[in-house]
């Protein structure tokens, strides 16, 4: 790809042309923010494709011919991984379907009591809820359940309908927040009292759970938690639904954004509630001896190495304006060096900036004392 | 010297293959225009949305096969859908659930000094947010996406033509707001002007 703006735009108006160049810029420094949690994504879920050697082998080559579908195509050449039997390798991926649906199915607590309970005395260290009072074998008809074990908002392939048009219920898979259920069933709501939260702490999921709007008491409520960069939903916390219907379940301490959800599965579901967590900065001054160099020190918690801090200076119509940005280290620190003649008197601080893990987070301002 | 094609080609095959640095390859030339490719469809969350996309192609990515610019298409495609399923699953939450905390996460406090032409890149993506949905998709997976119209077509689910004809009203709307005019040292509007697909 050309970082410059298409061919044509050089014959366009010139407006348009510098607009367009202007879209297609080098990237600015806060665009990169996540490319340590992009990297560590990469580590955690890519698989090398089969062939991938002999691809790399020639990289100059020429691309295939256009596919006229958007995903890419299944690999034939994938069984390479496996050079097992055929038939063996059906019937393991029968036995792991099998395994995997139970697992599944148990997580989601759908199974009669007593396999529910069987399933959380083997599997509850990976969070199969015991069966409780709300749990009930799923009725044929239920189809409006969304589930954590669907991978919601991820379908297993690259959609292939990219036709779609926003708004169209048709349209890819069953998203995180997709709400609970039709009219005359469970409703389940869920908010947090506020969507930041300092990073290392914890918060408090509120729900309610009614019925045709009728408040209902005595069912056991799941939390589920996904955090960010992230496939997998965990179970966190039950609580049993209150006179009001009312529930509140205390999330694990967090030190990076996450969705949670209130699953009664098979029932009802609510809407994702997103917690963005702020990690603490603190900017320390250090004046050199003679006031000229002034040295700030800025360290982290919960952000990451690779992570960018901006040096800003408080203008005179107070807004915050960029002076310059550094990429944390591995321990989370890093240091400014400024002129004390330059900003003599003037108020900075240093902004972290947002990544995927985590929200923008300003140091307390200090001022920069004049050289003496 | 090899063109940013085939770097990119070659980041593509070592990506694919579980290469680390063929991957960041790709990411940092990609990210930033899924970035304000995400913020002209208005999306509340560009950055979480392009995480969950370049999740969703990291774990596919083994199964791709094809050239940079299908990779391009097949990673605004997927980017694209994840906006339209953020905003609905934003849609349904209550009006008080509203993400507050994303106030912090808007490109108001990002590093955008370096200015081109006397247009920041803030201000160049809210002018093509201005204009109607269609046509500010057009816009932007034409320029800055980089693909062509047929795949734009493609990815928007329209004809070819229909995206001509959006992508001439966006370009006419764009080529008369006064900060374009005033890039181009034009105080008035013009009557004519060539567009992109006047050229094609």
């Amino acid at each position: 790809m050309n970082s410059d703006p298409p061919e044509e735009t050089g014959h366009l108006d010139p407006g348009l042309d510098k607009l367009f160049r202007t879209l297609t810029a080098p990237p600015v420094p806060g665009e990169l923010a996540g490319q340590q949690d992009a990297l560590t994504m990469f580590r955690e879920h890519a698989r090398p494709a089969a062939g991938a050697a002999e691809r790399i082998a020639r990289p100059g080559r020429a691309a295939r011919p256009r596919r006229s579908a958007i995903g890419p195509p299944r690999s034939a050449a994938r069984s390479a991984w496996w050079p097992i039997p055929s038939g063996v390798r059906m019937a393991a991926a029968a036995i792991l379907a099998f395994g995997a649906g139970l697992a599944v199915a148990a997580y989601l607590a759908v199974l009669p009591t007593p396999v529910q309970q069987l399933a959380h005395d083997v599997f509850k260290f990976v969070g199969v809820p015991a069966a409780g009072p709300s749990h009930r074998a799923p009725s044929p008809g239920s189809s409006n359940h969304v589930g954590p074990g669907r991978s919601p908002g991820h379908s297993a392939r690259p959609s292939k309908s990219p036709s779609k048009k926003p708004g169209s219920s048709a349209h890819a898979s069953p998203s995180p927040s997709a709400s609970s259920s039709a009219a005359g069933q469970e409703q389940l709501s869920a908010t947090a009292a506020s969507n930041q939260i300092a990073a290392g702490s914890a918060t408090v999921i509120d729900g309610q759970l009614t019925k045709s709007g009728q408040a209902v008491q005595g069912v056991t409520v799941t939390l589920i938690e996904r955090r960010a960069l992230q496939l997998s939903w965990h179970v966190v916390g039950t609580a049993l639904t209150g006179p009001a219907g009312n529930v509140a379940v205390t999330t694990p301490v967090l030190t990076t954004n996450a969705v949670f959800r209130l699953v009664i599965p098979g029932t009802a579901d609510s809407a994702g509630v997103r917690i963005i967590v702020i990690p603490p900065v603190s900017l320390t001054l250090t004046t050199g001896t003679d006031g000229l160099v002034d040295h700030l020190v800025v360290s982290t918690q919960f952000a990451r190495a690779g992570n960018i801090v901006v040096l800003q200076v408080e203008s005179a119509s107070g807004s915050w304006q960029s002076l310059r940005e550094h990429v944390l280290d591995a321990s989370g620190m890093t240091r400014f060096t400024v002129s004390g003649t330059r900003l003599a008197n003037e108020m900075v601080r240093v902004l972290l900036l947002a990544t995927a893990r985590h929200g923008a987070s300003p140091s307390t301002p200090v001022t920069i004392p004049a050289p003496s | 010297m090899a063109s940013e094609t085939s770097v990119l080609e070659d980041a593509l095959a070592r990506a694919s293959a579980g290469d680390e640095a063929g991957f960041l390859a790709l990411w940092r030339a990609l990210q930033p225009r899924l970035l304000r490719f995400l913020r002209v469809i208005g999306c509340s969350d560009p950055d979480d949305v392009a995480s969950e996309t370049w999740l969703q192609v990291v774990r596919d990515l083994h199964r791709f096969s094809g050239g940079e610019e299908d990779f391009r298409r097949w990673l605004f495609t997927i980017g694209r859908h994840r906006a339209i399923d953020a905003a609905r699953a934003r849609s349904r939450r209550p009006a008080d659930q509203m993400i507050s905390g994303l106030d912090i996460l808007a490109d108001d406090q990002m590093v955008e000094d370096q200015v081109l032409d006397g247009m920041s890149i803030r201000s160049a993506i809210a002018l093509l947010a201005g204009l109607s949905r269609d046509q500010a998709e057009a816009v932007a997976l034409r320029v800055i996406a980089g693909l062509d119209t047929p795949d734009v077509a493609v990815i928007l689910g329209k004809s070819t033509g229909a995206v001509r004809v959006a992508l001439h009203r966006g370009l006419k709307t764009l080529a008369n707001d006064p900060s374009v005019r005033a890039l181009a040292g034009r105080p008035r509007p013009e009557a004519s002007f060539r567009t992109l697909e006047e050229v094609d």
